[in-house]
């Protein structure tokens, strides 16, 4: 028989062991992959086209470019190695510029463009004034383009 | 008796870590709320880091003393110290649910998601879950000694996770920022400095004078139920 | 138990306080005004504007030209032009912002000097008002019943304090 006690004691255990497990069995981090990368979108088996998925990268400066009177923007992401041009309707969040970081969720399709309904701004490690970047300080950071990637 | 003489000890001390403590956090919310200058990317949701990253900062600090607590109790096996291990579970859960919370109101104006499963947010979570284990398996476990040597055993195994919190984004892809202390340097203007600093020592400064008190409450409600003459049984144990 | 409770009036106080000076320093530095408000006015300088760009009414700058756009809100919408650099890529058509400038109602226009973020003060606030009132009531509640238990344990004679002695 067993008693509501013991039931107690197992479900607790259970909840620490689950979540513990799911960090030590399950490769955590690389399992856990968010997001890809533009080198990984290039390279898509045509099954995965039109899945969703997510994808992480740095909006290329400059290449941003507003389609008037309507919600839709176009712009490149790049890791550094590949560039995909990303297509997305919608209201972009208030940190989402270019030469920043940026995680688009959409899909990926024939016509060889990321469609995306869904954009989410990447922060960095730097906190400073708007004076001092005006300045030109720049601290030391990991880099935007290193932050995405596995190791 | 050595619990009489460590309840004392930190009947004693407690006060002088809550003023400092106070002091440094009515100084810190000043500098973060008042005098320091928006970010220049994230603008004023900057001061929301000046709470959140205290919180998580003591979350972690508070996990780390109820592991050197579940140690300290398996070996010396008093009951004061196990009266300060679920002390330091407690306030653990209460800071690691404010870092959640804060966090997931930054992420909101700042990535745009109040939630994302990346792999700091991940085992930040895995360590909530961890200690709710914890508070659930000293509400089913009655006898006293079973009692704190199981939720000791459990505290050990789950501090794997806090080395996996803290560099989970130096290791892996994530969308939270890394570090902004590490070995690169600091990458964080002094204006905003401060803030940071006061704070982070203010909080895990007022998370040490809660910890003292609520280990002092720990202690004297089990006191006060031997007393009574509810523990009678258990006291013989 | 009359000091504990002076204690904590002493330091509600001390905590209200600074929590009314950030106040004052959001009505004075943060705090934006609508387009139909500043059209009200007449010409001032150092005001904070803040309202959509209008679809249609963007004008990209040329070399040595100013911006030129439209800031609308609920059906109101202000001229506005702005002679400096979109470092932030902020302007574009549709996109709420603020803009910090000066007001010229005889020629109707707008002269922005600073573009910026419309500032999230809801999102400080909360983070703010979740994690310290919850402290606050947690920390206030458990030396409350500290110190009721060492009256308790005191009456039942079953613990001495070592302070003191």
């Amino acid at each position: 028989m067993i008693s509501k006690k013991t039931m107690g004691i197992a479900g607790s255990i259970a909840v620490v062991v689950l979540g513990l497990g799911y960090l030590a069995l399950g490769n955590f981090g690389e399992n856990l992959v968010y997001f890809v990368t533009p080198s990984e979108v290039v390279v898509l088996e045509s099954d995965r086209y039109g899945k969703k998925m997510r994808v992480a990268g740095m909006v290329v400066e400059s290449s941003m470019e507003v389609i008037p009177e309507t919600l839709k923007i176009r712009f490149d992401l790049t890791d550094g190695a590949e560039t995909i041009p990303v297509a997305f309707e919608g209201i972009p969040p208030d940190l989402f510029k270019e030469g920043k970081g940026a995680v688009v969720e959409g899909y990926w399709d024939n016509d060889g463009i990321f469609h995306s309904h869904m954009i989410m701004a990447k922060h960095e490690e730097d906190y400073m004034p708007l004076e001092m970047k005006k300045a030109g300080v720049a601290f030391e950071t990991k880099g935007l383009i290193k932050t995405l990637k596995v190791n | 008796m050595v619990a009489t003489h460590f309840i004392g000890k930190l009947r004693k001390f407690e006060k002088w870590f809550g003023i400092v403590a106070g002091v440094l956090i009515a100084v810190g919310l000043y500098t973060g709320l008042v005098t320091s200058s928006p970010d220049y990317y994230q603008g004023e949701v900057v001061r929301i880091m000046y709470i959140h990253v205290p919180f998580a900062q003591t979350a972690m600090l508070a996990y780390s003393s109820l592991f050197l607590c579940s140690i300290w109790y398996l070996w010396k096996r008093e009951s004061v110290v196990d009266n300060a291990c679920h002390a330091a579970a407690g306030l653990s859960l209460f800071f690691t649910a404010g870092g959640l919370l804060t966090g997931s109101i930054w992420g909101k104006p700042t990535w745009n998601a109040w939630w994302v499963w990346d792999p700091r947010l991940t085992s930040f979570a895995i360590m909530f879950l961890t200690l709710v284990g914890y508070l659930m398996l000293r509400t089913f476990l009655d006898d006293k000694e079973k009692r704190a040597t199981f939720s000791a055993i459990l505290a050990i195994i789950g501090f794997i996770d806090l080395p996996i919190i803290h560099f989970s984004v130096e290791w892996w892809r994530s969308l939270h920022q890394p570090l902004s202390v590490s070995t690169r340097g600091v990458s964080i203007a002094p204006d905003m400095l401060i803030p940071f600093t006061l704070m982070s020592f203010g909080v895990g400064l007022l998370f040490t004078y809660m910890l003292m008190v609520r280990t002092q409450m720990l202690y004297l409600e089990h006191l006060l139920e031997a007393k009574q003459g509810r523990l009678l049984n258990e006291g013989q144990g | 138990m009359r000091a504990f409770y002076i204690r904590w009036v002493i330091l509600l106080a001390i905590f209200g306080g600074i929590a009314g000076l950030g106040g004052l320093r959001y009505i004075r530095e943060v705090k934006t005004i609508s387009p139909k408000d500043v059209m009200a006015q007449s010409s001032v300088a150092g005001v904070r504007l803040m309202g959509m760009i209008e679809a249609g009414s963007f004008i990209k700058a040329l070399a040595g030209e100013p911006f030129r756009f439209n800031l609308s809100e609920k059906g109101e919408k202000v001229a506005v032009v702005f002679s400096g650099e979109d470092t932030d890529s902020l302007l574009r058509e549709l996109k709420t912002i603020v803009v910090v400038g000066r007001w010229d109602r005889e020629a109707g226009v707008f002269h922005a000097s600073e573009i910026a973020l419309v500032p999230n003060y809801g999102f400080i606030t909360s983070a703010y008002v979740f994690s310290l009132v919850p402290l606050g009531f947690f920390l206030f509640y458990m030396e409350r019943r500290v110190a009721l238990l060492y009256v308790m344990i005191k009456e039942e004679k079953a613990y001495q304090a070592e302070t003191g002695q």
